[in-house]
């Protein structure tokens, strides 16, 4: 296989002697390799099970109806991605370039949608959109309104993954908006571009990279996601999934569908990747001195604004009125807070854990990928993103198989949750730390070494130091994904460690919607505060 | 408690002398960027204390060999927190025994333990349903529970190799919107809501066990074909379909839909909740069909677990008056021993005209899911 | 220059990327406290020259020792860090996340602090930048970076610090003066230095010795003047100095070109085929209406100017006037040399060797006059 002949041939280089490739090896191959192995303990758990599939399980697979549901999937998937990508980008460019009212305000906001689970965020939508939710209750006296339009189905389920995860995609193009060397532009307008042309022809070219990295999570988020399509009842594969587990036992079936949608993750990640490739052109025009221009909206900002506030409406401020109203109920039935508050200090650690662990795993893969590319590393970063579309259970069970046989010691322990976490979530901090490292010349790097200090010093003192926003954005994307898992926690955590995503279930599930309130607004709120401190931080004065 | 509390502000407030300390000296000597590494620091040393606290729970396994204690049990419970952690609790305090529980849904336990297999933790399997136990039973992982066990409740609500037994009875019922739907007009059995009169007003969770449970009732003893009929008469009159029982039944409350396939006992959480004025009710089909199934929630003795005895000492305290008694006051299920009154507001059991069918029969859901698949009630 | 004082040494060294070879068969010395400049156009391969004595790439063939102590042979590689090479890039690539004061203490070891402070200050008085301790890389000014770059290069008092194209980056204004500046920084400290440029001017002036590189091998290698005066090839003399060339035939007591007869010793038989190089200060010219040449063009240059001139048989060459002589565009001229040195000759793009010296050269022209 060619990646072995590769590192073979590091290690062989020519006239090195052994200290290069051992530390190369110690440093970075290794650590990689182990990443990579626990993220595919999943798929080889997927592979055992698969096999044990008699011929029902395959007729289960190949059934049209299955095929059907593999079809809504994409079609949902891909919808999903082109709207976030609509959405993201033209938020991004006005908080960024434009002269918009607010900007700094609306950033924040903007990038809030992302701590609201997506369980919590489609039963808020449900109950306030519904054809007799709270809307229609309001505008029933006043309208006469007997029934709104069912949002059920595609709709919903569109409405509600867009609307919770193109965050994904706008903080990646904030940011590359904001490195952009600010000359591109202004040679284009020179040139005689329109504000229009100059988008079209310089700065969205620029961006692809971005956009690219932010739709693959984007569309791995929406394949995976359960609790949205669910409650909205728009059968995805992942559901098929769920209901091989949940209905028929069927573990080898659940098995067959994860594998499909194993090799759609692979699929996707090849096409992220080929894009990339075209992107590489642009990399060396960041970080230029000067300012940008603002864009003067004029008229245009009250449109702007109406989206703005549209966005952050839909995604925000309706849930949190739906919250505060089932959290006025739960005050008057009398507060119960010595359980929220366990369960928030156990989601606190966990998460914070999670993040400095992913992130820990994250560095040698994405070192590999931009300062050492070759075909391992390219194989590395592709497989790292396959934990992130599988749905929890898989991931989880996957953790029991090999778990309980292997290590029963920390079977149910909080390092075995903490494992699951970091095949979950890797791709998250990967992407960020990827970006942040490309843009610190290697030529430091080299500098740092001639200077006598050895590469793992230079990279203590001089890339850390330099990537240290790219590692805050990935650590707090991580926490605030960690906050919301709800399966693999249920069947991994220790005894008695719950969390508020498991409290907000428990209580949802059995109607007690008060009683989810406080749990839930403190999961949100809890959440925001990472987010809060790395979009405003990384704001120009 | 108390002692602990000392302690702890003792330490704390060491530690808050020593980082003050750093603060101020760092200041003396203009080295203000120092500080950041000290709340680094800090923030470190708190999350290394919880994680170190955290990751030494003790595993349940690990038992202890002091004979004066009780022993340790671990359930995993199908049955939310919300609803049996009361019960679990008086259990731990009257036995003095380490209760550990596991909560998720009934089928995530239930594939946790097939995946666990013989190495499984769980002394005790709480499920929901009876679909959940069945598996777990067919992969040999039950143990036979203790006849005397078995006898203190009817055989009806056992499954009938003796492995699992029920704890908690949930009736079938048409739940109906008050303010649309005068219950005078609500037929008799489950065959009249084929009629096209009810179309577009029907809601039913087809991914719930009760729902499959019930189904497969229908195909017991009306048989495949007129199961089949129904069901594709029932999907004729477009019927929403919802996540589980307390979605369907919220929707028939907002008047989404105006009858709803449930279980009897979650309008009483929603009534508790929203108040006697929440515009539902139950209505139990008098015709004695399968619609009027009794259905059990259940629990086993996972043959794995360390904990033989404690297992048998909960399931037993689950059958018992106090148990019982909660579950007819607290969560509004029927309980299955006799002597315990019914909840109030309840058709007793005995009046229900509930049908008759083995538990064992009920518990092969595989079919009826095939069938619900070919039909198009699941993907 | 015996081995003893060289601080640098390379022998026979080749590297390759893929097919592509960057460097071939380089073999030079830097003497204790000399400056090499290693000149060439983009793409000779001097940049991957300086990157293999810094430790950054590992030379296929070939041996590098540094201090007498071999670095790169085979079975041996020392890595970058280890070597105690400074090294000062083209783009400054100070730390930008550190002070200048931090900068320039990165390589620096003692763990004294106050130690480390005198030396940091001890360094910025020698760049003549004694105040601007805390002040960001960003803050600077190009030439205020670069020479920060120098400072840091120079703080782990290295044995050989190696400069690549250090002030492309910045205007002919400041580069002029910083070239200066950094040469007599560079002589204070007696730093052994490898200066890598592109820029004729600049690498005539910074070094004590040159080496001209083209597509990986080194051409030619001596003192500037020497070899700016006997160019070994026609790259040579056209990359330095913008030589031109005419055909001449070897006559007795000199050369038969086409502006009359030139006067040299040639160590060549009567009837050979040479070229001669010259530069435009080789040409006069003067007005004559039968001089068979025509201006064609006139560089102001300030207080030169350079014409363009058609001979005759259509070429092209270029003379340099003072200012003050003007010629317009289109006058007919004769041209004639006036070399006051000996020009070499070129067979086949070679320099024809020659036993003449500099000084034997300007003897004939003090006896021609």
């Amino acid at each position: 296989m060619s990646t072995f002949g590769d590192l073979a041939e590091r290690i062989r280089a020519p006239m090195a002697g052994p200290q290069v490739s051992t530390r190369r090896l110690l440093l970075l191959y290794l650590p990689s390799a182990l990443v990579v192995l626990a993220v595919l303990l999943p798929v080889a758990y997927l592979i055992l099970r698969a096999l044990e599939a008699d011929a029902r399980s395959w007729n289960v697979l190949l059934r049209t109806s299955t095929l059907r549901i593999l079809a809504n999937s994409l079609i949902l998937t891909a919808a999903v991605t082109a709207a976030t990508v609509l959405l993201s980008v033209t938020l991004a460019w006005l908080t960024v370039r434009t002269d918009l009212p607010g900007r700094r305000i609306w950033a924040l906001l903007t990038a809030l949608p992302l701590v609201i689970p997506s369980y919590v965020g489609a039963y808020l939508a449900a109950s306030a959109l519904g054809p007799r939710g709270l809307l229609q209750g309001i505008l029933s006296p006043l309208f006469g309104i007997d029934r709104l339009p069912s949002i059920y189905g595609f709709p919903g389920a569109f409405i509600t993954l867009t609307l919770l995860s193109f965050p994904l995609v706008m903080l990646p193009v904030r940011a590359a908006l904001q490195r952009m060397d600010p000359a591109l532009e202004d040679s284009a307008r020179s040139l005689g571009q329109g504000t229009w042309g100059v988008f079209r022809k310089v700065t969205l070219p620029h961006l692809r990279p971005s956009i690219a990295a932010g739709a693959l999570l984007v569309a791995l988020y929406s394949l995976r996601d359960f609790g949205a399509v669910s409650i909205m009842r728009f059968t995805t594969f992942t559901r098929a999934i769920y209901i091989q587990y949940e209905s028929a036992f069927d573990r080898s079936s659940a098995a067959l569908l994860s594998l499909v949608l194993v090799a759609i993750t692979m699929l996707l990640l090849s096409l992220e990747l080929r894009s990339r490739r075209d992107g590489r052109r642009y990399s060396s025009a960041d970080n230029g001195p000067g300012k940008h221009a603002r864009i003067q909206l004029g008229r245009w900002r009250w449109p702007a604004l109406v989206l703005c506030a549209g966005v952050v409406t839909l995604a925000l401020v309706l849930p949190a009125l739906v919250l505060a109203y089932w959290l006025l109920r739960a005050l008057q039935q009398g507060p119960e807070l010595t359980g929220t508050l366990l369960a928030a200090g156990n989601s606190l650690v966990a998460s914070s854990l999670a993040a400095i662990l992913v992130l820990a795993a994250s560095i040698p893969i994405a070192v590999l990928a931009v300062r050492l590319p070759g075909a391992w590393s390219r194989w590395s970063e592709r497989l790292a993103h396959v934990g992130f579309a599988l749905p929890g259970i898989v991931v989880a069970l996957a953790l029991v198989f090999f778990g309980i046989r292997a290590s029963r010691f920390l079977y149910q322990t909080l390092p075995m949750l903490l494992l699951a976490y970091l095949i979950l979530f890797l791709p998250l901090a990967i992407g960020s730390l990827r970006s942040s490292l490309l843009q610190v010349p290697s030529i430091l790097e080299e500098a740092g070494r001639s200077l006598g200090r050895s590469p793992l010093e230079v990279f203590r003192r001089v890339t850390l130091p330099l990537v240290r926003p790219g590692l805050v954005a990935g650590a707090a994307l991580v926490f605030l994904t960690a906050m919301k898992e709800l399966q693999a926690t249920l069947i991994l955590s220790p005894f008695g460690f719950t969390t508020l995503a498991t409290e907000v279930w428990s209580s949802v599930s059995e109607a007690f919607f008060a009683r989810a309130a406080g749990p839930a607004l403190l999961l949100i709120l809890v959440s925001s505060v990472p987010m809060a401190y790395f979009v405003l931080r990384d704001e120009p004065a | 408690m108390a002692a602990g509390a000392l302690t702890a502000s003792r330490e704390g407030l060491e530690a808050g002398f020593i980082v003050g300390i750093v603060l101020v000296y760092l200041r003396r000597i203009s080295h203000p960027q120092g500080r950041r590494s000290v709340w680094v620091g800090v923030f470190a040393a708190v999350l290394a204390s919880m994680g170190l606290v955290a990751c030494t729970q003790q595993a349940p396994w690990e038992t202890v060999d002091d004979p004066a204690q009780s022993g340790s049990l671990v359930i995993y419970s199908g049955r939310s927190e919300s609803l049996v952690d009361p019960i679990i609790q008086q259990f731990a305090d009257a036995t003095g025994i380490d209760v550990m529980v596991r909560y998720g849904s009934t089928s995530e336990m239930a594939a946790t333990i097939l995946e666990e297999g013989e190495r499984s933790p769980a002394d005790v399997f709480f499920a929901q349903d009876p679909g959940g136990l069945g598996a777990v039973a067919d992969a040999g992982l039950l143990a036979q529970l203790p006849s005397e066990l078995l006898s203190k409740i009817d055989s009806r609500f056992v499954s009938p190799d003796g492995l699992w037994t029920g704890i908690s009875g949930r009736a079938r019922v048409v739940a109906y919107n008050t303010e649309t739907v005068d219950p005078d007009d609500l037929p008799d059995g489950l065959e009249g809501f084929t009629d096209p009169v009810w179309k577009g007003r029907i809601g039913l969770p087809p991914t719930n066990a009760s729902f499959q449970t019930m189904v497969t009732g229908l195909r017991q003893v009306w048989g495949e074909e007129a199961t089949r009929d129904w069901l594709e008469g029932i999907l004729a009159n477009e019927p929403i379909f919802y996540e589980k029982n307390t979605p369907t039944l919220a929707a028939v409350g907002t008047g989404e839909v105006d009858v709803g396939f449930v279980n009897h006992y979650y309008l009483y959480r929603f009534i508790a909740e929203e108040g006697e004025s929440f515009p539902a009710r139950n209505y139990f089909l008098p015709d004695g069909g399968p619609g009027s199934l009794v259905m059990v929630a259940g629990a086993g003795q996972v043959a794995s677990g360390e904990n033989e005895s404690n297992a048998i000492k909960f399931i037993e305290f689950m059958l018992s008056p106090v148990a019982q008694q909660y579950f007819a006051s607290s969560t509004f299920e029927y309980p299955l021993i006799e002597g315990v009154s019914t909840p109030p507001g309840l058709t007793p059991l005995a009046e229900l005209n509930a049908i008759d069918i083995p538990l064992g029969d009920l518990a092969d859901l595989r079919g009826t899911v095939a069938l619900l698949q070919q039909i198009g009630y699941l993907p | 220059m015996t081995h003893k004082d060289s601080i640098v040494q390379l022998h026979e060294v080749s590297k390759r990327f893929g097919q592509y070879p960057a460097v071939e068969g380089v073999s030079l010395e830097v003497a204790r406290g000399h400056i090499l400049t290693v000149l060439g156009p983009s793409g000779c391969g001097k940049t991957t020259l300086l990157r293999l004595i810094a430790g950054f790439e590992i030379p296929d063939h070939g041996e590098i020792s540094i201090e007498g102590r071999p670095v790169a042979a085979p079975g041996i590689f020392i890595p970058a860090e280890t070597r105690r090479v400074g090294m000062v890039f083209q783009h400054h690539a100070l730390f930008p996340h550190l002070t200048v004061e931090e900068n320039i203490e990165f390589g620096i070891t003692e763990l004294n602090q106050m130690e480390r402070t005198n030396q940091v200050q001890h360094l910025l008085n020698l760049i003549g930048l004694p105040q601007l301790h805390s002040r960001y890389p960003h803050e600077l000014s190009g030439g205020q970076q670069q020479r920060i770059s120098l400072a840091r290069a120079l703080a782990p008092k290295p044995a050989v610090v190696l400069m690549d194209e250090p002030f492309s980056d910045l205007d002919a204004d400041q580069r002029l003066r910083l070239r200066d500046q950094v040469r007599v920084i560079l002589k204070q400290a007696q730093t052994t230095v490898v200066f890598v440029t592109h820029d004729q001017e600049e690498a005539l002036f910074m070094g004590d010795d040159m080496a001209i590189m083209r597509h990986g091998r080194v051409e030619q290698e001596g003192n500037p003047e020497a070899v700016f005066s006997s160019p070994a090839s026609t790259f040579i003399a056209e990359f330095l100095g913008q030589a031109e060339f005419l055909p001449a035939i070897v006559v007795d007591g000199g050369l038969s070109t086409e502006l009359g007869f030139l006067k040299q010793k040639v160590d060549l038989a009567e009837g050979e085929q040479v070229q001669v190089g010259f530069r435009s200060d080789d040409l006069d010219f003067a007005s004559d209406a039968d001089g068979g040449s025509m201006v064609l063009a006139r560089y102001f240059r300030g207080p030169v100017s350079l014409y363009r001139i058609r001979l005759g048989s259509g070429r092209l060459v270029h003379s340099m006037q003072p200012h003050f002589r003007t010629h317009k565009p289109g006058t007919t001229v004769r041209v004639w040399f006036e070399p006051h040195h000996v020009l070499p000759l070129f067979q086949d793009g070679r320099a024809v060797p020659t036993t003449q010296t500099v000084s034997d050269s300007e003897r004939a022209v003090s006896s021609a006059d």
